[in-house]
């Protein structure tokens, strides 16, 4: 059975270095839940000396958004995936979260499948922005996530951005 | 046993310092060169660490093998030539994971050393679970193939990571016991110790290749030893001059010191105007001869006289006769003179008084010779000899009847000396010009003895009188 299994793995074969969002771009976000706010500051904003390096990656990663004027950022829920969400996983398989940066309309999926991640990145209209910009592609979705697996969890992260922000921006 | 004279004792033992002193500086030297350099070569890999570091820092902190496996870092390390290998460890921030990863030059990646206990039946379990999937009906195989392959690629990454690990444990156990920065001549590698800035800690341990710390030692080894050579040379050039200028005074004072005593002329006397120690030497040397000539002087003077009387002896009689200094015109006179019956004075008045009447007679004799060049000497006993240069037979009998009668006047009682019952002499006179020729030691004899012979006519005379004659073959 599991030859045959390889055999269509084989004939399915795409490679592991991937172009295009893996995620479904969700139809349903109106009906999702808010569950965080944050920002992604600006890129002339200094961070707190004691900001996660995590995060100090996010935020070099992403403050050029928007002319580097920086966004806010909400993250949507799935209501049957509220629950998985606040123990952060293990998830049940169909869309997880989506991140939106409100000022962009840039919307970054997270999916589950047998609990491992698929991420994806499209536009409110549901075209994929994945090959767009060098932090958009889903390599660079797993390379962090993944590569940060203190703080990722299950693919989704522990610490939010807007955590580190409360009353110690400096500008 | 090898004798070296002083010269060369000075030159070796000098030598023997400078090279001690010289091989001391030079050992000194290639020690604090050496470690120079070797604290340029730490201090420099250090800082050309910094970047490196810092990345890992980043990397322990987020537990994230990914970015520090990004071909750009990994290109960065290699392009590091001296980089010999690299083990980083710590503990995330967040869930204080360890974090392990070594990285070898020659093989060109960094892997992860350790892994959790069930990383591998975790995967396989994932694996098998999208395998099921697949087999579904609407089951999206784009993206379950995608999750198969990415784990079945971690899946391959693990083993090959265990087999590096496995390959390379001596590697691992050398890092593991580094403790603090060292160099391990052995294999001419440095190895380093920085710790990183993450929150919970961690240690950057690198080693790098210093093979070029072989040449460095030649390098400063030369320079040392050329050095070195320079300083010799020129100290055996100024320990040879030196040795010299001691030295040579040395032996100019000896050569002079080996000289017949007799030679020496104090004025001659080598390095006086010195003002140094050998310009002492010689002064002293000069003044120690200085002193030896008067001693020899006095000696010579005091083995003339007649320790009696103060006259001279016959060998003073000797030196003034073969010295003797006269016009063409004047005559060489010579009296010879014996107190008569002094035998007879020694019997009856003792040989004390014999003795004292002997310094009285020849203090007249030395009394009645007034002019200069004339001399009175005792030849021994009671026999007197008088030199004296005259113009005329007349001039030397009335110096002779003079002496004569100032004995006589002395009044020394002599009871058996009749009729006058006080010592009287008699006197044997000669005289005789003379040339150069006729100075010397034998024409003197021949003198002597014809004046001894007009004594005893004398004495056969009847005594206290003076008889006159010149050589019978002149």
């Amino acid at each position: 059975m599991s030859k045959y299994l390889l055999a269509l793995v084989f004939i399915l074969h795409v490679p592991v270095s991937i172009a295009d969002s893996l995620a479904t771009f969700p139809k349903n976000i109106d009906k999702m839940l808010l569950v965080k706010q944050s920002v992604i500051p600006g890129n002339d904003v200094v961070l707190p000396d004691d900001t996660p390096l995590f995060l100090q990656e996010t935020v070099k990663m992403y403050n050029w958004i928007n002319n580097g004027k920086g966004t806010k950022l909400n993250i949507f829920v799935p209501k049957n995936k509220l629950d998985e969400y606040k123990k952060h996983g293990p998830y049940s398989d169909g869309i997880t979260a989506i991140a939106i940066y409100e000022d962009q309309d840039i919307i970054f999926v997270t999916e589950h499948i047998a609990g491992q991640p698929l991420y994806g990145t499209y536009n409110r209209q549901g075209k994929d922005l994945s090959n767009s910009h060098p932090s958009f592609k889903t390599d660079t979705c797993y390379r962090c996530h993944e590569g940060y697996s203190d703080i990722c969890t299950n693919g989704t992260c522990a610490v939010p951005i807007i955590d580190v922000f409360n009353n110690k921006i400096k500008k | 046993m090898l004798y070296l004279d002083i010269k060369r004792r000075i030159i070796l033992y000098h030598f023997l310092l400078v090279l001690l002193l010289v091989g001391g500086i030079g050992y000194h030297q290639y020690k604090y060169q050496l470690q120079s350099h070797i604290n340029s070569v730490i201090q420099y890999h250090l800082a050309s660490s910094s970047s490196i570091v810092s990345k890992f820092s980043q990397a322990i902190s987020g537990a994230n093998y990914a970015n520090i496996q990004m071909p750009g870092f990994i290109t960065e390390l290699k392009r590091n030539k001296k980089l010999y290998a690299m083990r980083v460890v710590g503990f995330s921030g967040n869930t204080k994971q360890p974090f392990k990863v070594l990285y070898k030059q020659l093989a060109g990646e960094i892997w992860r050393e350790e892994y959790p206990e069930n990383y591998l039946s975790d995967i396989q379990s994932k694996i098998d679970k999208l395998q099921e999937l697949l087999l579904k009906k609407n089951s999206d195989h784009v993206k379950i193939v995608f999750l198969i392959e990415r784990n079945q690629e971690k899946f391959q990454r693990y083993q090959k990571n265990q087999l590096l690990s496995e390959n390379n444990r001596k590697l691992i156990d050398s890092f593991k016991k580094l403790k603090a920065t060292f160099i391990d001549f052995k294999t001419k590698k440095l190895f380093i110790s920085i710790p990183t800035d993450n929150k919970n800690g961690g240690r950057v341990q690198i080693s790098f290749d210093i093979s070029e710390i072989e040449n460095i030692k030649l390098q400063i080894l030369e320079n040392i030893l050329y050095e070195s050579i320079l300083a010799l040379t020129l100290s055996l050039i100024i320990l040879t001059i030196l040795s010299m200028q001691i030295t040579s005074p040395i032996n100019k004072l000896s050569a002079f010191i080996s000289q017949n005593h007799k030679e020496h002329n104090l004025s001659d006397v080598p390095c006086i105007k010195r003002k140094d120690e050998i310009g002492n030497l010689a002064k002293m040397l000069y003044s120690l001869l200085e002193q030896s000539k008067n001693y020899e002087n006095q000696l010579e003077k005091l083995s003339r006289k007649d320790p009696l009387t103060g006259l001279g002896n016959r060998r003073e009689l000797e030196s003034v006769f073969v010295n003797i200094q006269q016009t063409e015109k004047m005559l060489t006179a010579i009296f010879y003179i014996d107190i008569d019956n002094f035998k007879k004075y020694n019997d009856c008045y003792g040989h004390n008084m014999g003795d004292l009447a002997l310094q009285k007679v020849a203090s007249s004799i030395e009394g009645s010779l007034q002019r200069k060049g004339d001399c009175a000497f005792r030849l021994g006993g009671e026999e007197f000899v008088v030199l004296i240069s005259v113009f005329d037979i007349e001039q030397m009998e009335n110096i002779g009847e003079r002496i004569r009668h100032n004995i006589q006047n002395l009044e020394i009682e002599h009871k058996l000396n009749p009729p006058q019952n006080v010592v009287t002499i008699s006197i044997g006179a000669y005289f005789k010009k003379l040339n150069s020729e006729k100075k010397t030691i034998k024409f003197l004899v021949e003198m002597l003895n014809s004046a001894d012979q007009n004594l005893y006519l004398a004495k056969k005379r009847g005594r206290n009188c003076i008889i006159t004659s010149q050589l019978k073959n002149d």
